[in-house]
């Protein structure tokens, strides 16, 4: 049975009325002038839009291009962080995937932020982290990504604890035409996408609709079906002037628990994500910025189902219905107060609502605010040295005021080679079920209500500090850049749950160590070849527990692998061709909490693409086959991850 | 003494007014009328000076009018329209707008000069060549416009640099024709045409090169400021200043110079761009004395 989705019938109308604007008047015509040389430009590639240098970036950071994400044949923007590393990537269900760096969280990964053109998109319900499958665009909206390793909260406030994904979307003038793709493979994969972009005077626009559908593992019940749609407008105001407008919704339906297992049975849990965003941009002189984002999110939930607990499988509704919403504003100005100084400064206010009766045990809303003051330095000491100074001074109404600081040093004794040295001290704050959270199981028929989950009030916030050795090689005769991270993360206050008389309270419960290196090599011997290497061997070296009684903690330590590799080999043949075959190799870990002992296992993925056509009208052809050898268990052992293969069918026009 | 008095009736002769064309009445016309009349005042007895719209140009020029700078394509092209055997000179305008009013309304009899507003293609590659060393692949967008130039531009591309064109005859062709350009290029260069490079298309252009990790060369100041890594052009003053040494040498030999490119030119650099592209980029003034060396040597 097919459900007709209103947000795609939606989506498909607006696409419709959007996808033939009329044609502008030709310019054709007009005979040469000096109106070309006279004329005034819009300032395109401001301050926000350049890429800092990774060579005078404060911390090592990986890009993910769209070259690259193609190359992969990813479906889900999740998997993408296979190829960074230190980054570890798992379907907690074939549904959910989880994305975190270093290890230490499981299904729910609250220890990373991830920004759409800078709006969070870390949620503040239950424990905090990323839905993935909320993210409502397409790869194919995808500028690039780029992936801070490390903790950077004096740049994107807490949360951005051990590193931040920023997903940046490609200005409306690079989506022209129409896109429509379809997938299909093994697993009932089925994905589809419809995209339009064009011009209408100033304005250039794009909007997209698509749909991803699988049936995650086999004989799991853990279907996702996800659709969305997005709008994307950037207006020019002025020569210095740009208003970026955009929108979305994204809805799923995703399967959880399992047969005959009475208090977590199968069921279907529906979830919506809808987003407004306003950006206003004015490029300033002398590559000087001023930045103004405003965004409103709303996110909501649905899950109802009967479970059975205790011996006597008495009956408790389970109404995990919610509702979010977030408004967030934020002014960033970024200048140049002499030739070798560089600052960018801002302030950001949030607001935060939350409605989810199962969570506080009541049917209001609960709120949070955050006001943020952020300020970096980066001040070329000479042309060796680039100093990088920078912090944010966070007031957020649970925990009260933080401050998080970083510098960083960079070495550049010639343009092939940095060197950089830094520490910085970062916050996760503690997300408003963790901090009041009252979760009880109603059994009805014999009206006692027993808690199950009680939030920890006065929790503090985990707390990071974080030092790092890097380097960076940009060796361009050789076509090589060499990324190497060393890294020392002391992390404190780290939150968890323990068992007080069968109810499990969160709380501040243990500190850790961990210590690392990773390294990636990415080798371009001509313009048809990519070659890249991923390297971790991080190892969590100590583990502090506040409650000797707490169990919880110590299957912490092993999560995170102590060995990773990933290698990808990527070339085209004759301009049409393109094989890429991607090999990971992962040591043994556990997924704590909710996952398992998941065994050393390596994974081979291969794509093979045929492009045809030429100029406006085009296609591509891809097939690409994921986990090509045995099946390897994912996150628990009942998972198996079994060879995918699916092919795509692309065309431009 | 004898050669002074020969020369006097000239100079008798040659009395008369210059009458200064504008296309509009904007600030760029306006310096390049400066720029002319400050090289005027060197002369030891400045001629007299008249400024009129090329919408009036008719009535301007009545009466004793020796010379006629005309600053802008439309007002070469009143100027070239009249029939006028007063020598002229343009400037601010395109070599290819020169071209095509002298085709349509003739030389008035080798009375037509010009100093062009494009830089020469030999100058745009070789500075190519000395900015960005090791990028030998130029590619270069051609529209109706400045497709003309493509004999032109490989004949200028011969021995310095290894050129890739795309013709875009329509809009619409634009986003696949620089996705195509950018596979195989390592630089592009821009040149002037109203259907493939204007304020609407500039965005779509700079972000796709950039993404590619492709430097862009424009052809004047707003393109450095928009996100190009560097760009050659000539300021209305120093066209201006080019122009007063013609309209002197006309005054004082009633010989008129040939049409020419500038000889005056600015290279201005978008240091961050290049660093955020990963290139560190020599200082303008560097840049702008190294191409003139090699222009010397030539």
């Amino acid at each position: 049975m097919r459900k007709k989705r209103p947000l795609q019938a939606l989506a498909v109308a607006t696409l419709a009325a959007l996808s033939w604007p009329p044609q502008q008047a030709a310019a054709g015509g007009m005979e040469a002038s000096e109106q070309a040389f006279l004329t005034d430009l819009p300032v395109v590639l401001s301050a926000s839009r350049l890429a800092q240098p990774l060579a005078d970036a404060p911390g090592a950071v990986t890009v993910i291009d769209r070259e690259l994400i193609k190359a992969s044949g990813v479906r889900d923007i999740a998997d993408l962080f296979r190829l960074v590393p230190g980054f570890l990537v798992a379907y907690a269900n074939g549904a959910n995937p989880t994305v975190n760096y270093h290890g230490l969280t499981g299904q729910y990964s609250p220890r990373m932020q991830v920004l759409i053109d800078g709006r969070s998109m870390y949620s503040s319900y239950y424990l905090g982290g990323v839905d993935w499958n909320m993210i409502p665009i397409s790869l194919d909206d995808i500028e690039r990504i780029e992936v801070v390793r490390g903790s950077n909260s004096a740049a994107y406030g807490a949360n951005a604890f051990l590193g931040v994904a920023n997903i940046i979307t490609r200005h409306a003038s690079q989506s022209r035409g129409t896109l429509a793709e379809y997938t299909s493979g093994n697993q009932a994969i089925e994905d589809n996408l419809l995209r339009h972009g064009g011009r209408i005077g100033d304005l250039d626009f794009r909007v997209g609709t698509g749909r991803r559908r699988d049936s995650g593992f086999e004989n799991v019940y853990d279907d996702r079906h996800v659709s969305f749609f997005n709008l994307r407008g950037d207006y020019r105001l002025s020569a210095h002037d740009e208003l970026s407008l955009q929108m979305g919704a994204t809805e799923s339906s995703a399967g959880a628990g399992f047969p005959d297992t009475p208090d977590n049975p199968t069921r279907t849990q529906h979830a919506s994500h809808y987003f407004g965003q306003m950006q206003w941009r004015r490029a300033l002189p002398d590559d000087g910025e001023l930045l103004v984002t405003a965004y409103r999110v709303q996110d909501s939930g649905s899950e109802n189902y009967i479970g059975r607990f205790t011996g006597l499988l008495l009956p408790a509704l389970l109404d995990w219905g919610r509702r979010t919403e977030r408004n967030n504003l934020e002014v960033q100005h970024v200048f140049r107060p002499g030739r070798d100084v560089r600052v960018v400064w801002g302030v950001e206010g949030r607001i935060d609502r939350i409605r989810s009766p199962i969570l506080f045990n009541d049917d209001n809303w609960h709120g949070t605010s955050l006001a943020r003051l952020f300020g970096n330095l980066e001040w070329r000491l000479a042309p060796w040295l680039l100093a990088n100074a920078g912090g944010m001074i966070e007031r957020y109404s649970l925990t009260g005021t933080d401050f998080s600081p970083r510098a960083m040093l960079n070495f550049q004794p010639s343009p092939e080679h940095t060197f950089r040295m830094g520490a910085t001290q970062a916050y996760r704050t503690p997300s408003l079920a963790e901090q009041t959270g009252d979760v009880r199981l109603h059994f009805y028929t014999i009206g006692i209500s027993q808690p199950v989950y009680r939030g920890g009030t006065n929790l503090k916030p985990e707390k990071i500090r974080s030092y790092e050795m890097s380097y960076l090689g940009d060796l361009r005769s050789l076509g090589l850049t060499v990324d190497l991270r060393l890294f020392r993360e002391h992390m404190g206050n780290l939150v968890t749950n323990y068992d007080d008389n069968n109810v499990r309270v969160f709380a501040n419960g243990y500190n850790a160590l961990l210590r690392g290196a990773e390294y990636q090599l990415r080798w371009r011997p001509d313009r048809e070849t990519l070659v890249l290497l991923n390297q971790s061997f991080e190892r969590i070296v100590g583990m502090e527990k506040y409650r000797s009684y707490d169990t919880t903690v110590t299957d912490l330590m092993q999560s995170a692998p102590t060995h990773r590799t990933t290698l990808m080999l990527s070339r085209q043949f004759a301009g049409r061709w393109s094989v890429s075959a991607i090999q990971h190799w992962m040591g043994e870990m556990k997924w704590p909490h909710e996952g398992d002992l998941q065994r050393k296992h390596h994974r081979l993925d291969l794509r093979l693409a045929y492009r045809f056509g030429a100029g406006p009208t085009r296609g591509e052809l891809a097939l690409v086959t994921q986990n090509q050898g045995n099946p390897h268990d994912e996150f628990r052992p009942q998972y198996k991850f079994n060879r995918r293969t699916f092919a795509t069918l692309s065309l431009e026009f | 003494m004898l050669l002074l008095v020969c020369a006097l009736p000239r100079w008798a002769a040659a009395t008369g007014e210059v009458l200064f064309v504008v296309s509009e009445d904007q600030p760029a016309y306006k310096e390049v009328v400066d720029a002319v009349r400050a090289e005027l005042a060197r002369l030891p007895v400045p001629p007299g000076i008249r400024l009129a719209q090329a919408a009036a140009f008719e009535a301007a020029r009545q009466g004793n009018v020796q010379a006629i700078v005309a600053v802008g394509t439309r007002a070469f092209r009143a100027v070239a329209a009249s029939g006028t055997r007063t020598p002229a000179i343009a400037t601010l305008l395109p070599r290819s707008a020169f071209d095509r009013t002298v085709l349509e309304h003739g030389r008035g009899e080798g009375r037509r000069s010009a100093v062009f507003l494009d830089q020469p293609l030999g100058r745009q590659l070789e500075l190519v060549k000395i900015a960005l060393p090791g990028r030998n692949r130029v590619g270069v967008l051609l529209g109706p416009e400045s497709e003309q130039a493509m004999t032109a531009l490989q004949a200028a591309a011969e021995r310095r640099v290894k050129l890739t064109t795309q013709k875009v005859a329509e809009e619409k062709e634009l986003h696949h024709a620089v996705q195509r350009l950018l596979a195989e290029t390592d630089v592009l260069l821009a040149l002037p045409d109203s259907l493939v490079f204007n304020a609407g298309t500039v965005p779509h252009i700079l972000l796709a090169s950039y993404r590619q990790g492709v430097p862009v060369v424009g052809f004047s100041q707003a393109y450095v400021r928009a996100g190009a890594v560097l760009a050659l052009y000539s300021t209305p003053a120093q066209l201006g200043a080019q122009t007063g040494e013609m309209l002197r040498t006309l005054l004082t030999t009633g010989q008129l110079p040939a049409p020419q490119h500038p000889r005056y030119f600015t290279v201005n650099t978008n240091p961050y761009v290049a660093r955020s592209l990963g290139r560190a980029l020599e200082e303008p003034a560097v840049l702008q004395e190294r191409l003139l060396a090699t222009e010397r040597i030539n």
